[in-house]
């Protein structure tokens, strides 16, 4: 018989993690293990992306995985874990905005990649996500819901509590208005790989 | 639909074929669109080709674990660079190998510098007038100019002494016979028979007492013979060269030893569990190895060393149920670790090895206690008893396999 050590835990399904997480300690501990695998990246691009700041945004990113557990472990009901997952982290997000504001402006973004040649040395990824910057909340994080955490159209409007109309527009807008502070930048890079 | 929207449908897989239609229309007659097109997508790429970018840093992970009272799977499981099975496995195998050498120099090395400064005090020996006399009773033969030719003992003299230790020459002793012309000039052979159909080819009218020619036994120094005991100069100075006084010889040679060595070993094995799972396919190496070591001093050598063998796994998971499920399996594996081998004696050894398999399931150790064989057909040996380990975890368990057995290698 041949078997796949560590392997089985990866194979259940969300809510039959979620179910374990109440087990014994041991049993819970493999069963958050495989949740915190599957769902990290997620949850760390969407708060990496909305707080920016690399210290702050790994304070919410703990935070909201403590808070996962913690309110399964008392009860909570879910019924998307991602969603449920990202929702605490905006909350946190939305927590941590209040009494901040972004003060990044587009003259500034056009600064920062024109110094230094920025433009040639960085991946084009790091470029988008400073753009990101300087968008309104809601949009950057439509987006990031849509484009990097890969949500459908309708967990973006479960988790913005939008309708499914709105969250198409959200992402949309977000994703021209990239193009547009962008444009400058990716006409010298045409697909010079191709 | 402005031709933003009708491109960003298109890419989300969404849009219906009146859209499409638009789409290419536009494209077909708009440059403008066409480059948008093109940064759209450079955009979208740009989330699929940067996967690592959002990977939580190694501290954040640890934090959420340690928080919560948990452990990451594996010895350095929240550590992104070490979350490689390569690393996490090779990591102990090397700190296991440098803490065996630190211990093996802060403790015992003392030794090995008394014994090389013995060598080289044995070396000094070398100059003494009987062995001088040997030198230079070869000089006087012109017998440097044959087999010693490359022969390094006639080439250490006090200036280069501090340079030359025991553990890089090896002496070879083999008998030989020699004709020995009035000019110098010399002709070897294997034996007498060999000697005389020279003469009867080569000269026939000349018998060796009438000729030009005389007979002497060539003598090379054997580290398995005469001097098996001991690599030392004092030794071939109180052994060999009174060995030799009562013979005839022309010629004293040594071989430079090389500092390394490699084996291909057998070692049958048994699990020290019973356990009456077997593979369903056995490697066609199956415990067979390799071990290539470099000397590092005449006692203490270092290497790598791969082998192709099973290790009896038996391990155990609670089910959803509080079921207790227990597997056995007996996978091939190749082994591939550090090497640290120790002659104990002077051909007694204790081998030590820890390393991990290619698939990267678990640490394996082995111990071999061992005796070197010398020029047996003629080819170096070495045999003797092996135990090994294999450490695993499965679910946060930790779990080993031992086996016993004996092994037998043959050197090259």
């Amino acid at each position: 018989m041949k078997l796949q050590i560590h392997k089985n835990y990866k194979i259940k399904s969300d809510s039959e993690l979620v179910d374990l997480l109440r087990d014994k300690k041991r049993i819970s501990e493999k069963a958050f293990e495989a949740i915190f695998d599957r769902y990290s990246y997620n949850v760390n691009a969407y708060v990496r992306t909305v707080i920016g700041d690399a210290d702050d945004s790994a304070d919410i990113f703990q935070e909201t995985f403590i808070r996962f557990y913690n309110n399964i472990i008392n009860g909570a009901e879910i019924t998307n874990l991602q969603s449920y997952l990202i929702k605490i982290s905006r909350n946190l997000c939305l927590n941590y905005k209040r009494d901040k504001k972004n003060n990044v402006e587009v003259e500034d973004f056009h600064k920062i990649v024109n110094e230094e040649n920025f433009y040639e040395n960085q991946e084009l990824l790091e470029i988008v996500m400073r753009a990101l910057d300087l968008m309104d909340d809601k949009y950057k994080e439509a987006f990031v819901l849509k484009k990097i955490d890969g949500m459908k159209f309708e967990e973006v409007a479960n988790v913005l509590d939008l309708t499914l109309e709105g969250a198409k527009t959200r992402v949309n807008r977000a994703r021209i208005k990239l193009l547009e502070i962008l444009d400058p930048y990716i006409k010298d890079l045409e697909f010079k790989d191709k | 639909m402005n031709i933003n929207e009708l491109i960003l449908e298109f890419i989300d897989g969404s849009s219906t074929p009146e859209m499409d239609k638009s789409l290419f229309n536009e494209l077909a007659n708009n440059e403008v669109a066409q480059q948008k097109l093109k940064k759209f997508i450079e955009i979208e790429n740009s989330f699929v080709t940067g996967n690592s970018y959002f990977q939580p840093s190694a501290e954040s992970v640890n934090q959420v674990f340690t928080q919560l009272g948990f452990k990451k799977t594996g010895l350095f499981g929240a550590l992104p660079f070490l979350q490689s099975n390569f690393i996490r496995y090779s990591v102990p195998a090397v700190m296991t190998t440098l803490m065996f050498v630190f211990t093996y120099n802060y403790f015992f090395n003392d030794d090995d510098k008394n014994n090389l400064t013995n060598s080289k005090n044995n070396l000094a020996t070398f100059t003494s007038p009987q062995i001088n006399n040997v030198i230079e009773t070869n000089k006087n033969n012109d017998l440097n100019n044959g087999m010693g030719k490359n022969n390094k003992l006639s080439k250490i003299n006090e200036n280069n002494l501090n340079n030359i230790s025991n553990n890089t020459v090896k002496y070879i002793y083999k008998e030989k016979f020699v004709a020995v012309g009035n000019n110098g000039n010399m002709q070897y052979f294997d034996n007498k028979d060999d000697l005389k159909e020279y003469f009867d080819s080569n000269l026939k009218n000349e018998t060796p007492e009438k000729s030009k020619f005389s007979f002497q036994n060539v003598i090379e120094i054997n580290e398995s013979d005469i001097f098996e005991n001991s690599l030392s100069i004092t030794n071939l100075n109180n052994n060999g060269l009174n060995n030799f006084e009562n013979k005839e010889y022309s010629n004293l040679s040594i071989k430079e030893e090389s500092n390394f060595e490699f084996t291909i070993n057998f070692f049958p094995t048994f699990d020290l569990k019973s356990s009456t799972m077997n593979p369903e396919k056995l490697s066609s190496f199956n415990q067979l190895g390799f071990n290539a070591l470099y000397k590092v001093t005449d006692k203490f050598k270092l290497g790598l060393e791969i082998q192709q063998e099973t290790f009896l796994q038996k391990f155990e998971e609670d089910d959803e149920f509080n079921r207790t499920l227990i597997y056995t399996q007996r996978p091939n594996f190749t082994n591939i670790g550090a090497v640290v081998k120790y002659n104990i004696l002077d051909k007694i050894f204790v081998y030590t090895s820890v390393g991990t398999n290619t698939e990267f399931s678990g640490v394996y150790n082995r111990v071999r206690l061992g005796r070197e064989f010398y020029n047996i057909f003629p080819l170096d040996f070495d045999a003797g008893i092996e135990h090994s380990a294999l450490h695993y975890s499965f679910n946060n368990n930790r779990y080993s396999s031992f086996k016993f057995g004996i092994f037998f290698g043959v050197k090259f």
